[in-house]
């Protein structure tokens, strides 16, 4: 039985519910990321909502899942508490993790999410193994993997997509292409047009999606017509690929330099790798982030885009950026 | 983590003599006949039975479901165990040499190490690594190396390093019921020996217990895998001449103080012999907690074996040269006996 069956009014509307669970969720945690409550890193589902409710939908709820580093909206697709949630992003006991997590590694094995994850394509591997269980225990589980464009580039997701089509296991490999790995263009980064265009290496099915809700119906609505998760149970595994917009991306500090499926100018990405991050920016940063307007940032306004710790009430500047996954 | 495992069953009283390779294999069958959860993969540990042969037989026996060939993939297939392994099954992934860890150290130190710990506790990891080490066969650097203080040293990781078939059973059937993370570390150069091995199904030796393979007393000699042999060697020589009692550490992580200690209180000397590279490792780590815990029972300056900061030569002239011995652990324990 899927999770949420969106042939129904009653089922849409609970899709629907969980996106703008998502969008608000992830809203607040930007307010509050903004604000300095939340330490560490957050990085934003806004804009792919659609991708993470419809391919949670088709799946049972025992079925398995891996995230990325931008995991939230995945969670709560998933079906897990966003108070738990949100208590793991803020460092508490309650939270999912109890505090040891945090927004990058939020997980709830027993309800299939086995994990958010800081690096870039570890998921793959370990949704392989979920689905390697199931497989091995004769189990009606499938396990899918989220990953994004960025990861496509990885090893270590081809070597788990060759694996999976080898041993034939329900796995279903869900590339979010948002049009950025970090701060570079997807076509930097890859010599396909077609991120599915890579199932055809592995002799498993693969096509694309628009993950973007562009109508006046969402398009998770559209997961009823496409072979989705159910339909591939029992099969051999799937290289699906949601187009989503990274509408906001992470909180800090690459959020300008991801705007939905536009490429940047040159001379902007230059400015992104190049730029000593200095102070200042932080409040006009949390104004945008407010607004949903992660695109057109003035000339400039990259600088001061520095991780921040919190000693006490007051804001101390870190001297390197450290790793941002 | 929790590094908690079976207590342990300890030596019985039945025995059969049997090597180390056997041993391995012995202890992977009665865990795969006794727990269905359990699984083996790696590359060609099923119809080849193993580049090194030990897991020769447990094909067809178990078939391939359960001992399971895997492409050359090493990140994809430890991914693979432990996606399995949080899910419910207890695979025992093997890396073909331990150099390949390399290849897969990804999912090993940001993935399996750190899974329970990130996620507050809420999954358990009960993944075996077997993996074969040591230099003695011309392998060159890539095939020889002597890696086990990386994993020793990585927080969320158990390392084992077994010296004797009996410790070899004890310790796999531990790993494979531990509910973390077990490092199977096998040298190569000892799979043909030989020792007694309880026939009981149900031996098994404590993770985080150290042996005294030997008792002496006046020079305390802590050693590992292949070495554990080389100093028992050594200790028969010196019989009459000097006391040396043998301790086969057995685990790195968790590592068992109290034994070392209470040994080094007795002979208050030490000399430690282990394969690995000499800085930053096992000695080190082992000389430390000797100088924190039992300093005023040291009679003289501990003394280690080990390989020089290098990798592995291929020509057998110059890897002899490198690799400890029995003579440079006499040579030790002349300096302080």
């Amino acid at each position: 039985m899927v999770s949420i069956d969106i042939s129904t009014e009653e089922g849409r509307r609970e899709a629907l519910r969980r996106m703008l669970l998502i969008r608000a969720f992830d809203s607040t945690a930007a307010d509050a990321f903004a604000d300095g409550e939340i330490p560490g890193f957050v990085h934003l589902y806004i804009g792919e909502e659609a991708v993470g409710v419809g391919a949670c939908s088709a799946l049972d709820e025992d079925d398995y899942i891996t995230s990325t580093h931008r995991g939230h909206g995945h969670c709560i697709a998933k079906g897990l508490d966003p108070e738990y949630m949100m208590a793991e992003l803020f460092g508490k006991r309650d939270g999912y993790c109890n505090g040891k997590g945090g927004s990058m590694h939020i997980a709830d094995v027993d309800a299939g999410m086995l994990g958010a994850n800081g690096i870039v394509g570890a998921g793959p591997p370990l949704a392989t193994g979920a689905a390697l269980t199931a497989q091995r225990e004769d189990e009606d589980r499938i396990a899918l993997a989220f990953f994004g464009d960025g990861a496509v580039a990885q090893g270590q997701v081809h070597e788990s997509i060759n694996l999976a089509a080898t041993w034939d296991l329900p796995a279903v490999f869900l590339v979010e292409n948002n049009h950025f790995g970090e701060a570079t263009p997807v076509d930097e980064q890859h010599n396909v047009g077609a991120l599915s265009e890579t199932a055809e290496a592995y002799d498993i099915p693969g096509f694309t999606v628009d993950g973007i809700p562009r109508r006046r119906r969402p398009d998770v609505h559209r997961g009823r017509d496409l072979p989705l998760p159910r339909a591939l149970r029992g099969r051999p595994p799937a290289v699906p690929r949601r187009r989503g917009g990274r509408r906001l991306a992470r909180a800090r500090p690459d959020r300008d330099v991801c705007r939905s499926a536009h490429r940047p100018r040159r001379s902007h990405r230059r400015r992104v790798r190049g730029t000593a991050r200095g102070d200042g920016a932080r409040n006009r940063g949390s104004r945008r982030v407010r607004q949903g307007d992660a695109g057109a940032r003035p000339r400039g306004s990259l600088r001061g885009h520095v991780p921040h710790e919190h000693s006490g009430n007051r804001v101390v500047r870190r001297p390197h950026a450290g790793r941002r996954r | 983590m929790s590094t908690e495992t079976d207590a342990g069953t300890g030596f019985g009283s039945d025995t059969e003599t049997m090597t180390v390779r056997e041993a391995i294999r012995q202890a992977l069958r009665e865990e795969m006949t006794s727990d269905e959860s359990v699984f083996l993969m790696g590359e060609d540990v099923g119809h080849y039975g193993g580049v090194l042969d030990v897991t020769e037989g447990l094909y067809d026996e178990f078939g391939g479901e359960r001992v399971r060939d895997t492409p050359i993939s090493e990140a994809g297939f430890m991914g693979a165990g432990i996606g399995a392994a949080a899910t419910g099954s207890r695979p025992v992934v093997e890396i073909m040499f331990s150099d390949f860890l390399g290849v897969c150290s990804e999912q090993v130190t940001n993935q399996m190490a750190k899974m329970r710990y990130m996620f507050g506790g809420k999954t358990e990891m009960p993944v075996t690594v077997r993996t074969t080490e040591g230099g003695g066969m011309g392998a060159a650097s890539q095939h020889s190396g002597t890696v086990h203080t990386w994993f020793a040293h990585f927080p969320g990781l158990i390392a084992v390093t077994p010296g004797t078939p009996a410790a070899a059973k004890g310790l796999l059937k531990s790993a494979i019921r531990s509910d973390d993370p077990v490092f199977f570390f096998e040298n190569k150069m000892i799979y043909e020996q030989e020792g007694e091995v309880p026939t009981d199904d149900e031996f098994t030796l404590p993770i985080g217990e150290a042996g005294v393979e030997r008792e002496g007393d006046d020079v305390t000699v802590v050693a590992t895998q292949r070495l554990v042999g080389e100093s028992l060697d050594v200790a028969e020589d010196l019989a009459g001449e000097t006391s040396v009692e043998v301790i086969d550490l057995r685990s790195l992580y968790p590592l068992d103080t109290e034994t070392l200690a209470e040994s080094l209180g007795k002979t208050g000397r030490l000399v430690v012999a282990d394969e690995s590279p000499l800085s930053y490792g096992v000695h080190a780590e082992v000389m430390a907690r000797m100088v924190e815990d039992e300093f005023f029972s040291l009679d003289a300056p501990i003394q280690r074996v080990g390989v020089p900061d290098t990798h592995i030569p291929f020509s057998p002239t110059l890897e002899q040269e490198v690799l400890p011995d029995a003579e440079g652990i006499e040579d030790a324990i002349d300096r302080i006996a």
